[in-house]
């Protein structure tokens, strides 16, 4: 027995979590930005004092004790070897502009030694005062700590310096202080640039997002059109079908005017024009559920068991041409009632109904049962029919699709009435469920939610 | 005894004939009028026992002429039976607030059902608690 279940599709996402989502994604943007640029500072910085560490393990500080800080220094050898090595150092590392050695005499910073060549500008003659020494600068003669300090100003530009102690190796004293200046705005350049691209990157989440809002606007759109033209047409087919519809059904009504070969023809007649609007409403039908369009249906207390005999007396007639008996089992209570659109609910029964009379055999019996369960009433449609193949149970319900059986048997047909009853139950809180067997017959089940008092 | 007066307002004419056949067989007299605008006279001019009323006609449409028969004193104890073959279900309960007798869905109905119906309202006495 294959027995398949069917369940409401989930809910469309709201403009609330389109906002939501795009707020996220900007935050992400705007938290990634500010880690990156403060990851890119931190390292910039860590960068400058372990290279001024460096610098500082490559000088020798017995050759550093050596110097005088005074003119006397520039014929000196030690001085000549130190300035080159400075020199080549700067070379060496194009983020740094300056790199010097200072000592101090009276709280006063001077210089014994830089990296610039006598003939620039920026040189510093041994003994030239540093009077812009911040007091950390001051404080780390005697700290003897290396440290990076900016950005700040000085005569020379706007820096990022990592400063360290020269000691002398036996007794640990404090010799110089060594120093690399780096300029303070290639490091803003790199933090502004570095952060740029989490924003960059957010960018494309960003337009992914808002091109798919916009589409499904616009799919929204659609559907509300389409709704509405099918609306619109399904109300100027039906009010023409219903004058067919009653006019023969008025001629049928007139026995003594009418011989047996008008009768039948209007008969064929009446019936064919019910079928039309059978479609018609489904087409209908369709456009509200599919969309679930729980504003159009009507939210009234309906009697089940009213609407079954109400659908039993319907098919009379169809039901005797094939010597179908249509029975209602002993299950049946006095009144089930549910809230909801009795039209649509008579539709879903009908539906059901016209298949098993369809698809049964000739002699058959259509038993209609119904059971109460859990906060659901349950009716179900129970035929000895041509049943649905295993494999193709779950397609019937899914729109546009008839079992190949069925269409051979019966060569025209929608395929919309089971999945628009599928919808009909799923808007009002019930489902529909199938049981099929091939060449036994078949069992639809209807659920509907209990009406609350 | 004079026969009872139905105003069938309807401007499908296939439908108005055999509705007209109909009543008429069933022993009521029938007026038939297709355009809006002109009902409220012949409600006040007529004093019909009951008007057929749809809901979708050219000129006024069928909701303000309920609304305008129910606000004038001349037509409001009038008995009028909403028809329509729209979908929307839930209008039905505003019909009915808007002073309604009865409501007959075109499209579910079947001519016999739609005959019972009119019978029915014929007999009931008017409501004299509509706001």
């Amino acid at each position: 027995m294959i027995f398949w279940r069917s369940k409401a599709s989930d809910a469309a996402t709201s403009p609330k979590s389109d906002v939501l989502l795009i707020v996220l994604i900007i935050t992400a943007g705007l938290v990634g930005s500010i880690l990156t640029g403060t990851t890119v500072n931190r390292r910039n910085k860590i960068s400058l004092l372990a290279r001024v560490d460096t610098i500082v393990s490559a000088l020798k500080a017995e050759d550093v004790a050596k110097l005088r800080g005074n003119d006397s220094d520039l014929t000196n050898q030690d001085y000549l070897q130190l300035k080159a090595k400075l020199t080549l150092i700067r070379q060496n590392n194009h983020d740094i502009r300056f790199v010097y050695v200072t000592s101090i005499k009276n709280s006063q910073v001077y210089f014994l030694a830089d990296s610039e060549d006598p003939t620039s500008k920026d040189y510093s003659p041994p003994g030239q005062s540093y009077s812009e020494a911040t007091p950390a600068f001051v404080n780390s003669f005697t700290q003897g700590n290396h440290f990076v300090e900016g950005p700040y100003r000085d005569r020379w530009g706007y820096w990022l310096s990592a400063i360290a102690p020269i000691r002398d190796p036996s007794t640990g004293n404090i010799i110089a202080m060594a120093g690399i200046d780096s300029s303070a705005f290639s490091n803003y350049l790199q933090i502004v640039i570095y952060s740029l691209i989490p924003i960059l990157l957010t960018i494309i989440p960003l337009i992914i997002v808002i091109r798919q809002i916009r589409i499904r606007k616009a799919e929204e759109e659609i559907q509300m059109l389409k709704r509405r033209f099918i609306s619109i047409a399904s109300h100027e087919l039906r009010s023409p079908l219903t004058g067919m519809i009653w006019g023969t059904q008025s001629l049928l009504g007139r026995t003594s005017e009418l011989n047996p070969e008008s009768k039948e023809l209007l008969s064929d007649m009446s019936v064919s024009a019910r079928s039309v609007m059978t479609t018609i409403n489904e087409i209908l039908d369709l456009s509200i559920f599919e969309q679930g369009n729980p504003d159009k249906l009507q939210h009234a207390n309906v009697d089940l068991v009213a609407l079954v005999s109400d659908v039993q007396k319907e098919f009379k007639l169809a039901s005797k041409v094939k010597d179908i008996v249509i029975k209602r089992d002993n299950s049946w209570p006095e009144h089930a009632f549910v809230m909801g659109d009795s039209g649509a609910i008579r539709r879903g029964m009908m539906n059901i109904v016209s298949n098993a009379i369809k698809y049964s055999p000739q002699t058959s019996q259509v038993t209609l049962g119904y059971q109460k369960n859990n906060d659901m009433h349950t009716m179900s449609f129970h035929d000895t029919g041509i049943g649905i193949p295993a494999a193709e149970i779950k397609k019937v319900t899914e729109g546009y699709y008839r079992a190949t059986n069925a269409t051979n048997i019966l060569a025209h047909g929608t395929g919309i009435g089971l999945w628009v009853t599928k919808l009909m139950l799923e808007q009002h809180q019930g489902q529909l469920v199938i049981e099929s067997q091939e060449n036994i017959g078949t069992t639809v089940y209807m659920s509907i939610p209990i009406a609350q008092k | 005894m004079d026969k009872k007066l139905i105003l069938v307002v309807e401007d499908e004419d296939s439908l108005s004939t055999v509705i007209k056949y109909e009543l008429e067989n069933a022993g009521y007299d029938v007026l038939v009028e297709s355009n809006g605008s002109n009902v409220m006279n012949l409600m006040k001019s007529k004093k019909p026992a009951l008007v057929l009323l749809d809901i979708m006609i050219p000129g006024l449409s069928g909701l303000d002429i309920l609304q305008a028969a129910m606000a004038d004193p001349d037509t409001k104890e009038a008995k009028i039976v909403v028809v329509t073959t729209l979908n929307s279900a839930d209008r039905q309960q505003e019909y009915k607030t808007f002073g309604a007798a009865g409501f007959i869905d075109k499209v579910n109905m079947n001519l016999p059902d739609i005959l019972k119906k009119i019978r029915e309202v014929m007999v009931t006495k008017p409501s004299t608690d509509i706001s």
